[in-house]
């Protein structure tokens, strides 16, 4: 009788071994995987810092200049008008990416779009992760007339 | 309730325990560490870029004065103006931050004992979350003996 007991025991308990076993092999996988994409998630956002960065920061691009000095962080309204051939130099190669800018005063809005993924999510159909990042500026229209504005800049894998 | 194999006895209750407390480590640990990952990292990048507000809206303009100037007034002067502009900074400032933070949002703007609060700061939300400098700048006063002041911008989060 004792050796019947024991197998019962002994049965039941190498089933919830091994049911754990199964348990933390899949946990840990499927971990593996979500914070693997959040590794890629600090990424993307990293290079979208940069490119908010770059574009506000930039007498080039965006970033506003009286002639001897620029002023990081304050754009001008006649580069924002030109939004698309500035800024069609900045691009991640292998990354899709949106800028916007918006007077957050009267919700005006320049946009800029790099790559197919925001075209598919314009259709409703991407399946790629989007990240963005979000930078305070200053619209420069004058001296006496600086309005409030944001660079969102929106990344993704291609 | 053992086994007995050729090395000597395992006893399945206590090997059962055992896995139990291995798996019960691994979740808190894994949870533990993606938790790090979200709040601590992700966020914090979210929030680096609101660093450049500061600036941006002492920069901005009221009525053709910029922001910093009416606050330099107002710090200087205090009540002791008609210039109602510089008595009204703190709605300025407050609809200027408003516009980039979201009222429902943990900052709090202060410089001595003025400040300008998010509608959230004290709301139960907030109340629980553990208060970081965000970042300051130094501004002058105009018609003050202490022309210089640092201003300071603050936000809430998750307490560690």
């Amino acid at each position: 009788m004792k050796g019947w007991e024991f197998s019962i025991v002994g049965i039941v308990g190498m089933v919830i071994i091994i049911a754990l076993l199964f348990y933390l092999w899949f946990f840990i996988q499927g971990n593996y995987w979500i914070v693997t994409a959040d590794f890629e998630k600090v990424k993307g956002l990293r290079m979208a810092a940069n490119i908010a960065n770059l574009v506000s920061g930039s007498s080039e691009l965006l970033a506003y200049s009286d002639g001897k000095n620029f002023y990081a962080k304050v754009l001008d309204p006649a580069k924002l008008d030109d939004i698309e051939q500035r800024l069609g130099s900045v691009y991640y190669p292998g990354y899709s990416h949106r800028i916007t800018v918006t007077e957050l005063e009267t919700g005006k809005k320049w946009e800029v779009t790099e790559g197919p993924v925001f075209k598919r999510k314009e259709q409703g159909a991407s399946p790629y992760e989007i990240v963005g990042v979000s930078l305070p500026v200053d619209i420069l229209y004058s001296t006496d007339d600086v309005k409030m504005g944001v660079v969102r800049v929106e990344l993704s894998k291609q | 309730m053992s086994c007995q194999s050729s090395k000597g006895v395992i006893h399945i209750p206590l090997l059962i325990v055992f896995m139990i407390v291995i798996a019960a480590a691994t979740v808190i640990v894994v949870n533990f560490y993606r938790y790090r990952i979200h709040v601590h990292v992700i966020e914090t990048y979210q929030w680096q870029s609101i660093y450049n507000a500061l600036p941006a809206v002492l920069y901005s303009t009221h009525n053709g004065r910029h922001v910093s100037e009416l606050l330099g007034e107002h710090l200087a002067l205090g009540n002791a103006t008609e210039d109602e502009d510089v008595k009204n900074v703190q709605s300025v400032l407050k609809s200027k931050f408003d516009l980039v933070f979201g009222s429902d949002n943990c900052y709090k703007f202060y410089v001595d004992d003025f400040s300008v609060k998010s509608d959230a700061w004290e709301s139960e939300r907030c109340v629980n979350y553990k208060e970081t400098l965000l970042t300051s700048v130094r501004i002058s006063l105009p018609f003050s003996e202490s022309p210089v002041k640092q201003v300071f911008l603050a936000q809430k989060v998750f307490a560690e």
